[in-house]
């Protein structure tokens, strides 16, 4: 169910009813979380929470044994138990049809018992923790291959082989529909588990708290992926529902709201057209298009987060900022610092660092570089054009770095004015800005064809420059930009609070106005929901 | 800590925010997303169906038009009242449908019945539309107001309007249904959407005021009236058809009428005809496409089975409206209630028109 809709309303007042009654017994309200998860996510599809239910069964056991210790009977029975009756009750009503799925979860159960078992018998504790973070990472990938990226290789193996005269090769491809949020849920759980290994995170010996930590309803679907370190003990903390809280909760809720239902889901009217048939389009459309899309993913996913940090906060949680302005970025290393930071740090600290980062040389930094930015590209998608966003991305990262600019700019803002620092962050942004634009040409663009057609006319100015387009896109995103000028220049996001109260009322009401009367008739699903 | 504020005091903070909230909204749309003002007056038509509000003025402004509307009293969108009996070498043509047929965004001589009046009259025909037209009209409607109030007029043609809202408007209504044998029964013999609560509402002063007015209740009119009719519609059996998967980015794709709901509109349709034939009219139903840029239309008459179109006698502007379609050309209104221009009118008319002067018309009964 979507944030933005009236069934998650009612979701939510009743859930929050009964989260309030169980202030102060806190099992029972992790317990209540994630019955809350599980229904939330249900309400898309109820078979998939079998692969959330395996990957959770399957990291808590990992999880143990990645940490040195011996499992013991009871947590593999508890786990093995929790993975077939959790995925016996979403199966159920749809039997007999979904017997294919039980008997599917039958054998990953005892597979994952024999592996444990298994896994139990390696004397040698660095050995056995290998092999238990060997096990996270390989069932983790192994969900998002075969569900996410099964077809897609198996088509483009297909294409290869027929380019290079290979013909009649029939591969044959999988009937399936991609589970909202697995990209986010398995690499939360992969992220666990390697901190686990690397000593940053103790093992939770309790599989409510984890399976809690893992289906987590407000950032389940569409994140931010969560740190262990960071969301994991606040399960183990007594949370009282606040009324500081629920007032800071409801505003980042509503003005994550506005960002989605406002400005993106109107800018969508506006982008879909353009990218449906851009060779129909002038130059000045296609530029249009450009800016309304880099505000459209904006709005939709920093939207999003938003609503989860609201949702999380008016309940007790804190959870990760996953946008701090990246369109006043001045670099890529920057715009990477600010946009869907919960990704990039993953990427970062589980890639990137651990492929060498920029410790092994100059030629190996950009290497490492490029295959971070290829498989975050990759991430997002089975789609040759998100590749081919990935090494867009990574060669500007480090085509930036080549260039010093970076270093370059901490040396010029030593000795320059303010205001010669102040233009200088203008130019720099309004370059990267541009770059940023060219990405998302090639992030949205449906296919290679498309990208090619858009490319061409961009750059086509005989097609004209006119558009009557633009005075609409900056109708949507004037109020949007107006905010994030306060709030760049104040250096901070939350600068409701600090308003004078007539200017407070009028925003608010300004906001809400809008919410209400300019959102499209049509609810429009988030566009992460497809990743 | 409990607030000392005591609750009286707190009230009397909060009635001038209420109202400085409203006074907000109102200034809100009328500077960033003006309304279409469009006031609907309608009223029991003593039938059991709705009827327009006789001897009503009132003005539809949008920031494409602002025109008047003015009904007889007979309840007909017309500046005077129709004779009855028929008068002689009169040429009468009943018109059945909803906002389209009666010309809503669209002065009298612009709309749709004023346009056929104009263009017969230019051809040396006189004749006169019998607008029987209601805002928010489906086919079942339609059907009722034919018997209880078009044959006293005596058409010699009855043009039933299909658009793309009848399935679920006749759904909706609950007057009709089928029994077993897939006949067409009568279920309910009232509909009246709203129209108590609107005679109440009426009744306060600066009501009437606020409705032609007022931004900010039209604005919240149309909002509660979508919200209610989605609600009505939810209670109805409503099967979904299957939906392909959608694309990146793209909506998912409209549901379809389930086949239970198209035979009652065949049927309804069908009724319409026979009601038409045995008063000794011809009969024609009229489509009105869907729209979906400057450019782009396609046939509301794709939610009929295509087997049982081709039974009845159809005219459709969508040939005429995608041979003529510009980016420049406006044959749908887009900043009101998506309504055919002046020009749409015209050319919807002029089917009408030629169908007439065609000679297809059945001779009055002797």
């Amino acid at each position: 169910m979507l944030f933005q809709t009236p069934t998650f309303v009612v979701f939510f007042a009743i859930f929050a009813g009964l989260y309030l009654l169980t202030q102060g017994r806190l099992r029972l309200q992790n317990a209540l979380i994630l019955l809350g998860s599980y229904i939330f996510y249900a309400a898309w599809d109820e078979r998939f929470l079998v692969l959330i239910i395996a990957s959770t069964a399957t990291d808590f056991l990992a999880g143990l044994g990645a940490s040195g210790r011996r499992l013991s009977q009871q947590e593999t029975l508890q786990s093995i138990g929790y993975l077939i009756i959790g995925s016996l009750l979403p199966l159920l009503p749809t039997l007999p049809e979904s017997v294919g799925y039980l008997a599917g979860v039958v054998f990953f159960a005892v597979s994952l018992s024999v592996l444990a078992h298994l896994g139990n018998r390696i004397d040698e504790d660095e050995r056995r923790r290998r092999y238990f973070i060997t096990l996270s990472v390989c069932v983790n990938l192994g969900i998002l291959a075969v569900f996410k990226y099964f077809n897609f290789f198996a088509d483009s193996l297909v294409a290869t082989l027929a380019e290079l005269g290979v013909e009649n090769v029939s591969w044959t491809t999988l009937e399936i529909v991609l589970p909202v949020g697995i990209s986010f849920y398995t690499f939360q759980t992969i992220s666990y588990s390697i901190d686990v290994h690397r000593g940053e995170v103790e093992p939770s010996e309790h599989l409510l708290e984890f399976a809690a930590f893992v289906a987590f309803f407000p950032q389940l679907v569409a994140g931010p992926v969560e740190r262990a370190k960071q969301l994991l003990p606040q399960f183990f903390k007594t949370r009282r529902v606040e009324w500081s809280a629920i007032e800071t909760g409801v505003t980042l809720f509503v003005w994550g709201l506005f960002k989605k239902t406002v400005v993106a889901d109107n800018l969508a009217a506006i982008v879909d057209p353009i990218f449906a048939a851009p060779s129909s389009m002038t130059s000045g459309d296609l530029a249009v298009g450009l800016l309304a899309f880099a505000f459209q993913i904006y709005g939709d996913f920093s939207g999003y987060s938003d609503m989860a940090r609201g949702i999380a906060r008016i309940l007790g949680f804190e959870i990760m900022l996953n946008f701090n302005l990246p369109y006043f970025s001045r670099t890529p290393s920057e715009f990477w610092e600010r946009w869907h930071i919960s990704l990039s740090s993953w990427l970062r600290d589980y890639l990137y660092i651990p492929l060498g980062g920029n410790r092994k040389g100059v030629a190996m930094t950009y290497r490492n570089l490029m295959l971070t930015m290829l498989l975050g590209g990759l991430w997002h998608g089975a789609s040759w054009t998100f590749v081919l966003w990935g090494a867009y991305q990574g060669g500007i990262l480090v085509l930036y770095r080549i260039a010093g600019v970076d270093a370059w700019i901490r040396r010029f803002g030593k000795d320059a004015t303010p205001a010669a620092r102040r233009a200088l962050d203008v130019a720099l942004t309004s370059v990267m800005f541009v770059l940023v634009l060219l990405g998302w040409m090639i992030f949205r663009a449906d296919d290679l064809d498309v990208l090619g057609a858009y490319l061409a006319g961009l750059f086509d100015f005989s097609r004209g420059l006119t558009t009557d387009r633009l005075s609409d896109v900056l109708f949507y995103i004037a109020p949007l930009l107006f905010i994030q000028v306060l709030q760049h220049t104040k250096g901070r996001l939350e600068i409701f609070p600090e308003l004078p109260g007539f200017a407070r009322l009028n925003l608010a009401l300004f906001v809400l106005a809008s919410i209400i009367f300019m959102q499209p008739s049509q609810t429009v699903a988030f566009i992460y929901f497809d990743f | 800590m409990a607030s000392k504020t005591p609750f009286a005091k707190r009230l009397v903070f909060l009635v001038p925010l209420a109202l400085y909230t409203a006074l907000f909204a109102e200034v809100y749309l009328r500077i960033l997303l003006p309304q279409p003002m469009m006031p609907r007056y309608v009223t029991d038509g003593g039938d059991g169906i709705r009827g327009n509000l006789p001897n009503a003025r009132y003005r539809h402004i949008t920031p494409e038009v602002d025109v008047e509307l003015r009904i007889n009293g007979q309840g007909i969108r017309a500046d005077h009242n129709l004779a009855i009996p028929k008068p002689e070498g009169l040429t009468r043509i009943a018109i059945l449908g909803d906002s389209f047929f009666m010309g809503y965004e669209a002065d009298l001589e612009d709309s749709f019945a004023g346009q056929i009046e104009s263009q017969l009259a230019a051809r040396g025909v006189p004749a006169e539309v019998v607008n029987l037209s209601v805002s928010g009209f489906g086919t079942a409607e339609s059907l009722v107001a034919l018997e209880s109030r078009g044959l006293t007029f005596e058409p010699d043609l009855v043009v039933l309007e299909w658009h793309s809202t009848d399935p679920m408007d006749n759904l909706r209504s609950g007057l009709f249904g089928l029994d077993q044998h897939g006949v067409l029964r009568r279920d309910n013999q009232t509909y009246l959407p709203a129209i108590a609560t609107r005679e109440r509402l009426m009744r306060i002063p600066g009501y009437a005021f606020l409705i032609q007015h007022s931004h900010l209740y039209a604005a919240l009119r149309e909002r509660a009236g979508r919200f209610v009719k989605n609600l009505m519609v939810m209670r109805m059996p409503w099967q979904r058809a299957p939906e392909p998967a959608p694309k990146r980015f793209e909506k998912a794709a409209a549901s379809e009428p389930s086949p239970d709901v198209s035979a009652l509109d065949r049927a309804l349709v069908r009724r319409v005809q026979q009601v038409a034939k045995g008063a000794g009219a011809d009969f024609v139903l009229f489509d009105v496409p869907l729209t979906f840029s400057r450019t782009e239309f396609a046939t509301s008459l794709q939610l009929l089975d295509s087997g049982f179109v081709e039974t009845l006698p159809v005219l459709s502007p969508l040939a005429r409206f995608r041979a003529e379609a510009s980016p420049d050309n406006k044959l749908y209104l887009e900043e009101g209630a998506g309504h055919w221009s002046p020009r749409g009118n015209e050319i919807a008319a002029e089917l009408v028109t030629d169908y007439v002067l065609s000679g297809r018309l059945a001779p009055p009964p002797e």
